[in-house]
């Protein structure tokens, strides 16, 4: 026998062997964000429960109402943990910048910059920035011509203020046949109006 | 009032011979007067005060009209260093004669620039909006009927007047050097491997080097004559680049030999051809280049620098090495002590200083010339700094 959580347990009730009825499966009602699903032992988890119970009022806190609904025994083996309240930071950004990556260095990569938070709309500085700021996922989208926001701005979470620089490589969309046939058809447009079916253009126009 | 110093002077008499040569560390634009009251225009870079195109901020300074007095306009390339304000010049001067290298009217790059103008994705927008804003302008003229404009490869005459009405008593003439077909062929294969495809990722322009297709220039007044290098480097191969130009000159002379060198690819060493000074100009030329830097990039390198001077003591640069890190104004102080604290952020402004080098005929038939400093413009040899 093993003992788990207090109970003593044969080896066989802590098997997988868990029928797909009994397994555990996202809630229907009640659900707790956050909170995961986990196969149990259907003997295991009713045993549990039961002394549990019996044995401490706290631990009561732990069982989501929903359990105690007859409706719900269908979702047998499902354990509903209480959702921890998260604190989802406040940020205030005091500066932003739009990148376009121009070299990469063994440990650094540089940029053209333009400062949106001016509300410009040109490129006015120029900035090298470590690689280590990167995430690593952002890595592998880091190419000559790639685009990213640069943010420095102040971050509040649990009570504390705190400073922060994040770089984060824009996910660019692909060209689509529509947008590139359109285009070419605008420059076969454009090269008619000004050469119109003649193949050379040295005759045309120009100088007095 | 920016150019007060340089306009002080006042502009040039009718029988002068002006090149003047702005830089401000990213870009380059030079204003030519021709004669007569007749101004060209090479390549535009916009001036860090007034967000205007320099050459025009330059001309209204010293009273000139440009709708009026402009007659040329030249885009030796359209890398954005050389282009930027170019499609203002053009509304501010539509009676002028505008200029691009003729495989910038290929139906592949006309292509190029609408594919890349479809994308969207950035706030600074694509290197090619002034680009297309200039197609749009030439489309414009030719539909209205005014064949203001023109294509250039080697050899193209640009310009040209005669003795009688060119107000010095020489005739004058603007002959593009380049791009050769050969340079064409090279621009073609590298537009073909950067042309966007459906199903690839958008991304800014690609970096655009090597610098294919670029249109050096030369002004014959006479027997004087300037050579303007535009962006042009050496090939590697005698159809292509520097080797190109210089074998056409060995075909028929290009010139009997500049006096004024406008030092191409802001003196690269790839730019470099001592052939181009031993056939191309006159010795101890007076000589001048744009600084450039982009990202940890520089250019004229220390050897750059050396290589030129070392061909004439009258070498100049429009601006100092100047490794500003200026920290803008008015930046929440939160901001400032984030970059201050992490050493490894190095962040700089673009609008590093500017300065011209204006080179001023004194008399044509003599050839002599004087030459002026303005703003943060110095000679060639105090342009770096000495090595820590």
């Amino acid at each position: 026998l093993t003992e788990l959580w207090g109970l003593q347990v044969a080896p066989e009730q802590l098997s997988s062997n868990v029928s797909s009825s009994e397994t555990a499966t996202p809630s229907r009602s009640g659900a707790v964000p956050g909170a995961g699903g986990t196969r149990f032992n259907k003997d295991v988890l009713e045993a549990w429960t039961r002394v549990r119970e019996q044995r401490s009022p706290i631990a009561q806190d732990y069982i989501s109402p929903s359990m105690k609904n007859d409706d719900l025994k269908k979702d047998f083996g499902i354990v509903h943990y209480r959702s921890v309240e998260r604190e989802f930071p406040r940020e205030v950004k005091l500066q932003e910048w739009e990148g376009q990556v121009q070299e990469i260095g063994s440990n650094y990569f540089s940029a053209r910059l333009v400062d949106l938070t001016a509300g410009e709309k040109e490129e006015t500085e120029e900035a090298e920035l470590p690689l280590d700021d990167l995430i690593e996922s952002d890595r592998a989208l880091l190419v000559p011509g790639a685009v990213f926001r640069w943010i420095i701005g102040y971050r509040y979470m649990y009570g504390q203020k705190e400073r922060f620089t994040r770089i984060v490589i824009r996910r660019l969309p692909m060209w689509t046949e529509q947008e590139i046939r359109s285009a070419d058809q605008q420059a076969d447009e454009l090269h008619h109006a000004l050469f119109g079916d003649r193949s050379s253009r040295t005759a045309t126009l120009g100088s007095d | 009032m920016p150019f007060s110093e340089i306009a002080a002077v006042g502009p040039p008499h009718s029988d002068q011979i002006e090149i003047c040569i702005f830089g401000p560390n990213y870009g380059e634009c030079i204003v030519a007067h021709v004669g007569n009251g007749n101004w060209i225009v090479v390549d535009s870079c916009i001036h860090g005060d007034t967000k205007e195109p320099v050459a025009l901020v330059y001309l209204r300074s010293i009273g000139i009209n440009p709708a009026t007095a402009i007659k040329v306009i030249l885009a030796t390339h359209w890398h954005d260093d050389h282009y930027r304000g170019f499609s203002q010049i053009l509304s501010a001067a539509p009676a002028a004669h505008v200029w691009i290298a003729s495989a910038l009217t290929d139906r592949e790059f006309l292509q190029f620039a609408s594919r890349m103008g479809k994308n969207k994705t950035a706030v600074a927008g694509n290197k090619l909006s002034e680009f297309s804003k200039t197609i749009g302008e030439i489309r414009r003229r030719h539909e209205a009927g005014l064949p203001t404009f023109g294509f250039a490869s080697a050899k193209t005459s640009m310009y040209r007047v005669g003795a009688g009405v060119s107000g010095h008593g020489f005739p004058c003439e603007i002959l593009a050097l380049s791009p050769s077909h050969g340079d064409m062929l090279n621009f073609m294969s590298r537009l073909a491997a950067d042309m966007p495809r459906s199903r690839q990722t958008k991304r800014a322009v690609p970096s655009p080097q090597p610098n294919h297709l670029s249109m050096a220039t030369m002004i014959s007044v006479g027997s004087t004559s300037v050579l303007l290098g535009a962006d042009v480097e050496n090939s590697g191969t005698a159809t292509a680049g520097w080797e190109a130009i210089l074998g056409a000159h060995h075909q028929s002379a290009l010139t009997p030999g500049a006096t004024i060198y406008k030092i191409p690819h802001h003196g690269s060493q790839n730019a470099h051809n001592a052939d181009v000074w031993l056939h191309l100009l006159k010795p101890n030329p007076l000589a001048a280049l744009t600084p450039w830097r982009k990202g940890r990039g520089r250019l004229p390198t220390r050897e750059g620098v050396a290589e030129i001077v070392s061909r004439t003591p009258f070498a100049f640069a429009t601006a100092v090495d100047a490794r500003t890190r200026r920290e803008r104004r008015g930046r929440p102080p939160g901001v400032l002590r984030s970059l201050r604290e992490n050493r490894r952020i190095k962040l700089r402004s673009l609008e590093a200083p500017f300065g011209a080098v204006r080179f001023r005929s004194v008399d044509l038939s003599a050839g002599g010339w004087q030459h002026e400093l303005f703003g943060s413009a110095c000679h060639l040899s105090q342009y770096r700094r000495a090595p820590k």
